[in-house]
C-alpha cells in the first residue's frame, strides 16, 4: 500500500502492529509450553510428528506476526522516522520492534526445534 | 484531584525563585527522626536503597575473605563445617537478595528513573518507601538469625529435601524462606513504581521511541521481576508449609515433587541473572553514549534485544538443572535457548563498540569501570556458552568452574557498571565530584585482584574441587591454585577501602559537580546538584533521544501545575501526551508503621502459624492509616501566581 503524508489516525495502536509485537512471544511461549506438556505422550505413543507440528505452526504463528508489521510499516507516511515525536513516528518504531521481535522469536522456535529433527525428541 | 489540561509556554519571566521557594515548601520533607522515617521522596529512598544494599556488599565480602582464608590451605580449621556451611549459604544470600537486585534495581532505579523522566516524585511514593524498609526488615532477619547461630546453612537455593523438615531441623531454613518473602515483596512493590513512572511520568514528548535505553531496560527488568518473583516466592511458602504446617508439597513419600522446588526456584533463579544484569547494561548504555560524546549506536537494535533478553530469560531456567535428569527434549530445547540468548547480549556489546568506535572518548573514571565491565563479563558470557552446553555442563557441575562462570557474569554484570554509575551519578546525588586519582587505584586494585581470585577458580574447578567443602586434603594438590585465589582477595578488599576513602574524602573536599559536569544529555543532569526537593522547577518537554542535547534552549516546559500541593503530571503511556494531573502523597509514617507490622507477622510466622491471624489486625490498621483521605486539597491560587 502506498504511504501518505495525510494519513489520519485516532490515537490507538493498530490491531495489525499489535499482534505484530506479541506474535513471536506468544509463538515461541507456546512452542515451549505445548512441546514441554507433550513430550512424554509424543514418546510413549511413538507420534514424533506431534512435537514437529507444534514448532512448524508456531513458527509460522511467529512469522505472521513479522508479515502485520511489515504492513504496518508500509502504511506510514514516507515522512515518519524512528525518533520523530509524532503518532505515526511512535507506531513506524513500533513496527520495526514488531518485525525484529516476530522475526528473532521465529529463528528461536527453529533453533529450539533442529536438535529434534537431528536427533530425535526421544533419545 | 482537579483534572485540567496543562498549558505549554516558553520558561522566561515566572519569577522563577519565588516559585522555587514556593515548591521548596511544597515539596520539603519532615526532618527529625519522625521525618526521616516518614520520608517518602524518591531521592532519598533511593540513595537509601545503595546505602544499606552497599553495606550488605561489605557484611558479604567479610563472608567471601572468611571463605578464601578458610580455604587458603588444606586441611585448615579457621571455620568448622557447619559456620562454613552458614558462611556460603550467608554469602550468597546477602549478595544477591540484599545487595545485587536492591542496589542494581532498585536504588539506582528509584534514585534515576523519576528524573530521567523529568517528573517530581516517583509514582506510588508510599508503596516506595513502604519496599525500603520491609527490605531493611528481611536483611535484619537474615542477619540477627546468623549473629545468633540461626543462619541459614543450606545454600542460597535452598534446596530440598536438604532444606526440608526431615534434613535441616531449627529455624535455619525458615529464616531463609521468611528472608525471601521479605526481599522479593519489596521488590515487586518497587517494580510496579518503576514501571507506572516510566509508564505513565514521562515527560511531554518523551514518546516510546525516544525514551532513553536506561527506561527502557528498568521498564523489562520491572515486568521481568513481576513475572518472576512470585515463583520463588511460592517456592519459599511451600517450603515454609512442609516446614512448619506438616504439607508435603516437597516430600515425595507422600506424593510430593522435589523438582517442582527446582523449577519453581530457577523460574526465578536465571530471570534474576538478568534483573541484575540489565541495570548493568542500562548504566554502560548511558555512560557510554556520554563519554563517546554521540548518540548511542543502534537504538532500536538495543532496544529488540534488551526486550527479547527480558523473555528469552524464562526460557533457559532447565540449564541449572541439567545433571537432575530431565527428558533428552528438555535439554536440548534449554541448550538452544541458553545458546540463543547470547545474540541479544551480543548485539547490546557491539552497539557499546560502535558507539565508542564512531564517537570521541573521554576515558574519564566512569568510563574506566565500562571497560572493566567489558573484559569481565565477556569473559563469564564465553564460559556461560560453555556451559550451556549439557555435556560440559555435567563434567563441571558442581566444581569451581561454575563459581568463577557466576561471580565473572555477577560481578562483571553487576559491581562493575555498579561502580561506573556510582561514579557517574555520584555529583548528581551529592554535588561534588568524586576523586579521579582514587577512583582509578580503586578500578586497578579491584580488577587486579577479581582476576587473580576468579580466573584461578577455572582452573580448580577444572581440577576437580568441589562448591561448598569446608576443607580438602593435601593429596588433592589444589592448595597452589586455592592460595594464587586467596591473594587476589587482598587487592579487591584494599580497592574497596580506596572506594570507601574516596566517597567520604570526596563528600568534604570534592570538586563541585555543576548541573552537568560530565555535560551528558539525560534530564536528571538539567536540574542543580543535588536535586531540590521538587526536581524540575517546569516539569520539562522533550524534543528528541537526547534532550539536553537535541533541545533547543527555549524548548517549552510545562506550567499550569499548582505550586501549593504536591502535583504532578500524568501522561500517556506510548506517546507521553498530558492527560491529567495527579496529587502526590507526600510523607508519610505509615508505611513505616505497615512494614513493621508486615515484619513482625512474617518473623512470628517462622515459630507459629498463628503469628498470620493475629498479625494481619495489625497489618490491615497500618493499611487503614496509610489510605486514609485527607480531605481536599487547598483551594488553588489564581493563575497568574503559579
Amino acid at each position: 500500500m502506498a504511504r501518505s503524508k495525510h494519513q489520519t489516525h485516532d490515537g490507538k495502536t493498530p490491531t495489525g502492529l499489535s499482534w505484530s509485537l506479541i506474535a513471536g512471544f506468544a509463538a515461541w511461549a507456546m512452542d515451549l509450553g505445548l512441546s514441554y506438556m507433550l513430550e512424554k505422550h509424543s514418546c510413549y505413543s511413538g507420534h514424533h510428528y506431534i512435537l514437529h507440528v507444534i514448532s512448524m505452526v508456531c513458527f509460522v504463528i511467529a512469522l505472521s506476526g513479522f508479515g502485520t508489521g511489515w504492513m504496518e510499516f508500509q502504511r506510514f507516511p514516507a515522512s515518519a522516522s524512528e525518533e520523530g515525536g509524532s503518532y505515526f513516528d511512535r507506531v513506524h518504531f513500533q513496527a520495526l520492534l514488531g518485525m525484529a521481535f516476530s522475526l528473532s522469536f521465529a529463528v528461536v522456535i527453529v533453533a529450539g526445534a533442529v536438535p529434534r529433527w537431528i536427533l530425535g525428541p526421544c533419545e | 484531584m482537579a483534572v485540567a489540561e496543562p498549558i505549554l509556554g516558553n520558561d522566561q519571566d515566572t519569577g522563577q525563585s519565588v516559585l522555587a521557594h514556593r515548591l521548596a515548601r511544597t515539596w520539603r520533607q519532615p526532618r527529625g527522626l519522625w521525618g526521616w522515617f516518614s520520608n517518602t521522596h524518591h531521592t532519598d529512598i533511593g540513595i537509601r536503597f545503595m546505602v544499606t544494599a552497599f553495606i550488605f556488599l561489605l557484611l558479604g565480602g567479610i563472608l567471601a575473605v572468611l571463605i578464601r582464608l578458610q580455604l587458603v590451605r588444606p586441611e585448615n580449621s579457621l571455620i568448622g563445617p557447619d559456620l562454613y556451611n552458614q558462611v556460603f549459604t550467608m554469602h550468597g544470600s546477602t549478595m544477591i537478595f540484599l545487595f545485587a537486585v536492591p542496589m542494581m534495581f532498585q536504588g539506582f532505579g528509584v534514585y534515576v528513573v523519576p528524573l530521567m523522566c523529568g517528573a517530581r516524585n516517583i509514582a506510588f511514593p508510599r508503596l516506595n518507601a513502604f519496599s525500603y524498609y520491609l527490605y531493611v526488615g528481611g536483611a535484619l532477619v537474615l542477619w540477627g538469625g546468623f549473629l545468633t547461630n540461626t543462619g541459614p546453612d543450606v545454600g542460597w537455593f535452598a534446596y530440598v529435601p536438604l532444606s526440608g523438615p526431615a534434613y535441616s531441623p531449627g529455624h535455619r531454613a525458615d529464616i531463609w524462606s521468611q528472608m525471601i518473602t521479605f526481599t522479593e515483596v519489596s521488590a515487586l512493590g518497587v517494580a510496579i513504581c518503576i514501571a507506572t513512572t516510566i509508564l505513565r511520568y514521562r515527560a511531554p514528548g518523551m514518546t516510546l521511541n525516544r525514551m532513553p535505553i536506561l527506561l527502557w531496560e528498568k521498564l523489562v527488568i520491572s515486568l521481568a521481576v513481576i513475572f518472576a518473583m512470585p515463583a520463588v516466592m511460592i517456592a519459599s511458602g511451600l517450603l515454609l508449609l512442609d516446614r512448619l504446617v506438616g504439607t508435603h508439597f516437597f516430600n515425595p513419600a507422600e506424593g510430593g515433587d522435589v523438582l517442582l522446588y527446582q523449577h519453581l526456584f530457577w523460574f526465578f533463579g536465571h530471570p534474576e541473572v538478568y534483573i541484575i544484569f540489565l541495570p548493568g547494561a542500562a548504566i554502560v548504555s548511558t555512560v557510554v553514549e556520554c563519554f563517546s560524546r554521540r548518540r548511542i549506536f543502534g537504538y532500536t537494535p538495543i532496544v529488540v534485544s534488551v526486550v527479547a533478553t527480558g523473555f528469552l530469560g524464562f526460557s533457559v531456567w532447565v540449564h541449572h538443572m541439567f545433571a537432575t535428569g530431565l527428558p533428552q527434549l528438555s535439554e536440548s530445547f534449554f541448550t538452544a535457548a541458553s545458546l540463543m540468548i547470547v545474540i541479544p547480549t551480543g548485539v547490546q556489546f557491539f552497539c557499546w563498540v560502535a558507539t565508542i568506535w564512531h564517537g570521541r572518548l573521554q576515558l574519564r573514571l566512569p568510563m574506566l569501570w565500562c571497560f572493566g565491565f567489558f573484559f569481565v563479563f565477556l569473559i563469564g558470557g564465553l564460559s556461560g556458552v560453555m556451559l550451556a552446553s549439557v555435556p560440559v555442563d555435567l563434567q563441571v557441575h558442581d566444581t569451581y568452574f561454575v563459581v568463577a562462570h557466576f561471580h565473572y557474569v555477577l560481578i562483571g554484570g553487576a559491581l562493575f557498571p555498579m561502580f561506573a554509575g556510582i561514579y557517574f551519578w555520584f555529583p548528581k546525588m551529592t554535588g561534588r565530584i568524586a576523586d579521579t586519582t582514587l577512583g582509578k587505584w580503586h578500578f586497578w586494585l579491584f580488577f587486579i585482584g577479581f582476576n587473580i581470585t576468579f580466573f584461578t577458580l577455572h582452573f580448580l574447578g577444572l581440577h576437580g574441587m568441589p562448591r561448598r567443602v569446608y576443607t580438602y586434603g593435601p593429596d588433592m594438590h589444589w592448595h597452589g591454585l586455592n592460595a594464587v585465589a586467596s591473594s587476589g582477595v587482598v587487592f579487591m578488599t584494599a580497592g574497596l577501602l580506596v572506594f570507601l576513602v574516596n566517597v567520604f574524602r570526596s563528600l568534604r573536599t570534592g570538586e563541585t559537580a555543576g548541573n552537568n559536569p560530565w555535560g551528558d544529555a539525560g534530564l536528571e543532569w538539567s536540574m542543580s546538584s543535588p536535586p531540590p526537593p521538587y526536581n524540575f522547577l517546569h516539569v520539562p518537554t522533550v524534543g528528541g533521544r537526547d534532550p539536553l542535547w537535541d533541545d533547543p534552549p527555549d524548548q517549552p516546559v510545562v506550567v499550569g501545575l499548582r505550586d501549593d500541593i504536591r502535583e504532578t503530571l500524568v501522561t500517556h503511556s506510548l506517546d507521553a501526551d498530558p492527560q491529567h494531573k495527579d496529587e502526590d502523597p507526600g510523607p508519610s509514617i505509615w508505611p513505616f508503621l505497615a512494614s513493621v507490622a508486615v515484619s513482625a507477622a512474617f518473623v512470628g510466622s517462622i515459630f507459629t502459624p498463628w503469628a498470620v491471624p493475629i498479625g494481619a489486625p495489625l497489618v490491615i490498621v497500618t493499611l487503614v492509616g496509610w489510605l486514609w483521605p485527607h480531605g481536599p486539597s487547598p483551594t488553588p491560587r489564581p493563575a497568574e501566581e503559579v
